[in-house]
């Protein structure tokens, strides 16, 4: 009876390391079928098993996405895990160090000119600064064919989703199985080794003031992640569906068709439009950001923008893609909106990456004054502004 | 702390679906996909073959699953979560290819609801006359059954043993289970 009784035995979840030794078959013949019976007895299980064995090395696909949860953990409780993030945060770092080494004739610019743009620029922010002007004083947005012909940032420089901060984490624990030591030994060398690029620079060095109290205010508006991206929740404000043209094939079909019209009932294209929610609309511009297709999601934040025109979520990410297609005027724009913005959920990473794209524009002097700003404001991006400051 | 992490580590389900509800803390979400994770990814790969689209469906589905547990209540979380991941990527493959789904029906289920099927309680009675039921299956499915779970033969085995394939044998062992069920709790009432 107790045989018969396993039939409907209902079973344990499969783990990680039953399935990856069953498809090793790494597993003795009485282990394989203790695990055969955990398959058999449940649909979840077996249908699982089944996907992993029709698509074979599968599992560093898995791999692979448990690593992005565990890299990308959210800034709330970064203070916990600041160690296992560090690594991470240091690898751009160095990478933005090396990128200013390389750079390092930009400060032979005539600083008159960079002051002449600057002042330009300046008045551009001021305007911006104002939320009445805001919608007084729509952005300018590029059109398709200036978006399509944009150059992209050479790849490394790139802000992608992997490499910016509020990269949503899905797992918020660590995995116990992940060696703390390791961790911390990588990131201790790599912080020997930023100290090392650090010192090989000019020693034209800007002191900052150790802060030991944060002055950036944290946001309490609701959030959510849409493609593992943070977004600011609007599900209940923007109610109003989005209108977007749609497209489709007409035709006569061959038998009405009317042969005095000479060929005139070819395929015709018909236009109509179509509504989608809010949050699905910017689902997939979220989608192809992830998957760097910063152009296409740049039309998609723009669409947005002429039916929420203060959306933060469309300021931000279009300002990204602006960097990435390295159109940097128009990212400090869409950055300002989103600095003078009510909800500040991205403020710490618009200001940051206010200051690399003015970088990028070679507008040094502005980028210090954000920089210096960042760094006494001891928020997330402070050490980082430290650092940067020490290499320009 | 460390302690205290092992603990909640050691969680049930329900457990840490209470504290998620209690504390909209993530971390009990984190738990969750440790324990169930690579088997929402499984599924999607079952139904969407491609490493790229599955890594992406699996982020979504927790995504959703932190919104909805906010707002529903879920007795069973592990059958709830398999019915989001197969109705999601069912989902997804009528939107790509609608003409290819061929069983659409397969998304009848009721998200609301705590689908229980694999679960349906077989009681001790019932079990009498699982020999009876046995023999009122299929013979493919009877063989199946009977060296898998009476004469406990792995899928090769029984494959080696019947000569079909062992993705028959799976098939077998799976619908006879189904077929029981079925026949067991018809005859009880």
């Amino acid at each position: 009876m107790n045989r018969k009784k396993k039939i409907f035995e209902s079973n344990t979840p499969l783990t990680k390391e039953e399935m990856d030794a069953y498809l090793k078959g790494d597993m003795s013949q009485a282990d394989k079928y203790q695990l055969e019976q955990k398959i058999a007895g449940d649909e979840f299980n077996s249908d699982a098993m089944e996907g992993f064995e029709s698509t074979p090395g599968a599992m560093e696909g898995f791999n692979e996405l448990e690593g992005q949860f565990h890299g990308n953990l959210p800034r709330k409780v970064a203070s916990k895990f600041w160690r296992f993030e560090f690594s991470f945060i240091l690898i751009i770092s160095i990478a933005i160090g090396i990128y200013f080494i390389g750079h390092h004739y930009l400060d032979q610019i005539d600083l008159d000119e960079i002051k002449f743009d600057e002042s330009k620029l300046t008045t551009q922010v001021s305007a911006d600064s104002s939320s009445a002007d805001i919608h007084i004083h729509p952005i300018k947005e590029l059109d398709d064919k200036e978006i399509e012909d944009a150059t992209l940032l050479e790849e490394s420089k790139q802000l992608t989703s992997d490499r910016i901060i509020i990269n949503a984490p899905l797992i918020m624990v660590m995995d116990s199985s992940i060696n703390e030591t390791d961790k911390i030994d990588s990131a201790i060398l790599l912080i020997n080794e930023e100290k090392e690029i650090i010192n090989a620079e000019s020693s034209d060095k800007k002191e900052i003031t150790e802060v030991t109290t944060t002055n950036v205010i944290s946001s309490n508006i609701g959030t959510l992640f849409l493609s593992r991206l943070l977004v600011v929740d609007y599900t209940n404000i923007y109610t109003k569906e989005i209108t977007v043209p749609n497209f489709e094939l007409t035709g006569t079909t061959a038998d009405k068709e009317n042969k005095s019209d000479n060929g005139s009932s070819e395929l015709a294209v018909n236009t109509y439009t179509q509504k989608i929610t809010y949050v699905d609309f910017l689902q997939d511009a979220q989608s192809k950001f992830r998957r760097n297709k910063f152009k296409e999601a740049l039309k998609d934040y723009r669409t947005i923008l002429n039916h929420y025109t203060n959306d933060v979520n469309a300021h931000f990410y279009m300002a990204l893609c602006y960097y990435n297609i390295n159109k940097q005027k128009k990212a400090i724009q869409h950055f300002d909106r989103v600095l003078n913005h009510d909800f500040n959920t991205f403020h710490e990473e618009a200001k940051w990456y206010k200051a690399m794209s003015l970088h990028e524009l070679g507008k040094i002097s502005k980028c210090i004054t954000i920089l210096n700003e960042i760094a006494t404001e001891n928020g997330f991006y402070a050490k980082k502004a430290s650092n940067m400051l020490n290499k320009i | 702390m460390r302690k205290t992490k092992k603990n909640i580590k050691q969680f049930p389900d329900t457990e840490l679906l209470i504290q998620y509800k209690k504390s909209k803390n993530n971390k009990y979400i984190g738990i969750l996909f440790e324990r169930y994770g690579h088997l929402v990814y499984g599924v999607c790969l079952k139904y969407l073959k491609n490493v790229e689209e599955s890594q992406d469906a699996t982020s979504l589905i927790f995504e959703k699953v932190m919104v909805d547990l906010l707002r529903m209540d879920v007795k069973n979380f592990k059958s709830w979560l398999y019915m989001v991941s197969k109705n999601h990527c069912l989902m997804q493959l009528r939107k790509k290819k609608p003409d290819e789904v061929e069983n659409i029906s397969e998304l009848e289920y009721k998200l609301e609801d705590n689908h229980d099927s694999e679960y349906v309680f077989i009681k001790e009675s019932q079990l009498k006359n699982l020999e009876e039921a046995i023999k009122k299956l299929k013979n493919e499915q009877q063989q199946c059954i009977d060296l898998f779970y009476l004469k406990e033969k792995t899928y090769d085995e029984v494959a080696a043993l019947t000569g079909y394939e062992t993705k028959k044998v799976k098939s077998y062992i799976q619908n006879g289970k189904r077929n029981l069920k079925i026949i067991l709790t018809e005859n009880h009432t």
